[in-house]
């Protein structure tokens, strides 16, 4: 009895690794004809541009607009008065653009940097970078962006946009910019 | 048996009335109105090489004339004899007071210098010094030589033994370099090729703390200067300004893993002893006080950047400064009655000193750019600072009556962040 269900055992495995070993064929020739096909239109597109259809251009403008979100959300500072980390009103729009595109993103993690202006001494900018870069932090908490997708960064005064002395760079340098992980 | 006690007490008398007496003989370094003193210091003597004995007048003249306290006159035929001075008129015709004679020599591969001292207006022998050496330890000699004579004349020891370091940058990195007191030697203690900023020496000047953005955020750095081997701290958020205290290996820094930047006390090794501050907004910059109990620290509770004063057994604090609203970088001078800092007036920053009970504020930098970073020379008598008076930041000395200003070195880029040493090698 034991005897012959170990032979109907051996058979079944048998029968199994025929078919799979069979199947594996078969996909290995699917994938050798697949290949060749894609080489084939990959050769005939340049031909088939030549003719007729040259003056067509077509744009993805559901992707540029993503990336234009994109480049906006990594290019628009937020930048604050002298000496001081408050979220100035006029800011709050930029921010709002920024958390719907991060809510739209979920998997994106972001570093949120603090630069001050040069006036006051290089450690306690770094200091007050660091609280700019909270105040905007806390406002991406308030909005709903989990804590884990968001890394603070003070460069304080160490990395200026303009590296002149008056009111118009100073104002240029006291910001809080955002980059992608 | 009596006259032998009274012989040893008078002896003991006699020796502690001597020092007493060199103490307050010539200079009184605490006094506003202290006068250089003139000293003629003409060529050295030498057999076997003139530019030796040209160079050792002038690194003695140089060494002097940096601590404030002298007014070297050079020139005039050098001494033919120095066992035997015989004073020359012409010394007391250009004012001076007090000589130095040398003589340096060659033998054997090795260098035999023979300095003295004299006063010459009582015409007598203060100090000295017979150094034998390798050639390149010429400097040295000369320097421990003008070492003695300051501790002869002050009753402190000055500060050619000490080292400054600061921050150099160039095209856009900051670099930690180190030079000798009178920015001699200067070279790079880091090349990260980052951002690196705010070296601070441990009491003992074996360690050099900063801050770097090397691994990307603010951390601080611990190295020893020995065996170049570094610890770092870098805790979430910023981590940034340590500050040794004195007569221990421990540091404290300004530290935000908590949410809010606030001072600890940290193990020369980076472990969190204590925390320090508990207060809600920034609290940066501390410096310690000699007795290693006190410090001094930026806290901006009342809205604007304040200096106050921290007691590290009791926990407690005392604000400081009340005039200008916008005061920083705390520096406690060695002797522990005086505190350096800087101030803004009419937007630019400036060099005040302040005693710790709040009194005898006193501006030492008027005008021309921003002048910042003050740092105490080990003998107090000096302090290095940054300034961008002429144009990109150099560093600059100038000492505690604020009557003089010496530009320390040129470098190429600018130079920041001045910490200035203990006494290393004593």
């Amino acid at each position: 009895m034991l005897k012959n269900f170990l032979k109907g055992l051996l058979f079944l495995m048998a029968i199994s690794a025929l078919l799979l070993t069979t199947a594996c064929a078969k996909k290995d020739l699917q994938t050798d004809s697949a290949a060749t096909e894609e080489r084939q239109v990959a050769e005939q597109q340049p031909a088939g541009k030549t003719d007729g259809a040259a003056n067509l251009e077509e744009e993805d403008l559901y992707g540029k607009t993503l990336e234009e979100a994109r480049i906006n959300f990594m290019n628009e500072d937020i930048h604050f008065e002298f000496d001081s980390y408050r979220i100035v009103p006029e800011y709050v729009t930029i921010l709002q653009t920024k958390v719907r595109w991060l809510a739209s993103h979920p998997g994106i993690a972001m570093i949120v940097e603090g630069h001050c202006d040069d006036r006051g001494t290089e450690a306690y900018n770094l200091s007050l970078g660091e609280r700019r870069a909270n105040a905007v932090q806390q406002f991406l908490l308030d909005a709903g962006i989990e804590a884990s997708r968001i890394e603070l960064v003070s460069f304080g005064e160490e990395k200026p946009l303009d590296s002149a002395s008056n009111d118009v760079a100073w104002a240029k340098n006291r910001r809080s910019h955002f980059s992608l992980k | 048996m009596f006259f032998k006690i009274f012989f040893t007490l008078f002896f003991i008398y006699a020796s502690f009335a001597a020092n007493c007496f060199a103490q307050v003989d010539y200079i009184d370094i605490n006094s506003p109105a202290m006068r250089k003193i003139p000293i003629a210091i003409p060529n050295f003597q030498s057999a076997s090489s003139d530019s030796l004995a040209v160079e050792g007048s002038r690194i003695i003249s140089n060494a002097l004339d940096f601590t404030g306290y002298f007014r070297s006159i050079g020139g005039g035929s050098s001494i033919d004899n120095v066992e035997n001075i015989i004073f020359q008129n012409w010394w007391l015709d250009m004012g001076a007071e007090m000589l130095v004679a040398g003589k340096i020599d060659k033998n054997n591969g090795k260098i035999e210098v023979e300095l003295r001292l004299f006063d010459i207006l009582s015409e007598r022998l203060l100090i000295g010094k017979k150094y034998r050496g390798s050639q390149d330890q010429l400097r040295k000699i000369l320097l421990k030589f003008c070492s003695e004579i300051i501790y002869r004349l002050t009753g402190s020891r000055g500060v050619f033994f000490s080292k400054i370091a600061f921050v150099s940058k160039n095209s856009g990195k900051k670099e930690i370099y180190v030079c000798e007191f009178d920015g001699y030697n200067s070279r790079p203690v880091t090349k990260y090729n980052s951002i690196s900023t705010t070296p601070a020496w441990s009491d003992d000047g074996s360690h050099l703390a900063y801050t770097s953005f090397k691994n990307g955020k603010a951390d601080i750095f611990i190295k020893n200067l020995q065996d170049n081997s570094e610890i770092i701290i870098n805790k979430k958020g910023t981590n940034i300004t340590p500050a040794w205290v004195k007569g221990k290996f421990e540091l404290t820094a300004s530290l935000s893993f908590s949410g809010d930047p606030e001072i600890y006390l940290l193990t020369g090794k980076g472990k969190i002893i204590k925390r320090l501050t508990r207060q809600a907004g920034i609290d940066v910059s501390p410096s310690w006080a000699p007795d290693g109990r006190s410090f001094v620290f930026v806290s901006r509770k009342t809205g604007k950047p304040q200096l106050y004063i921290g007691n590290y057994l009791t926990g407690g604090f005392n604000r400081l400064t009340y005039e200008h609203n916008y005061n920083q970088e705390p520096c406690w001078s060695p002797k522990g009655d005086k505190i350096a800092f800087t101030a803004l007036v009419e937007g630019k920053t400036n060099i005040f000193v302040i005693n710790t009970d709040g009194g005898g504020l006193t501006r030492l930098t008027y005008g021309g750019g921003d002048n910042e970073s003050p740092s105490w020379a080990p003998d107090g008598s000096l302090i290095v600072f940054a300034s961008t008076k002429e144009g990109s930041s150099g560093l600059y000395i100038i000492s505690l009556h604020g009557k003089e200003q010496r530009r320390l070195l040129n470098l190429p880029g600018e130079q920041t962040s001045p910490a200035w040493s203990p006494v290393l090698n004593k």
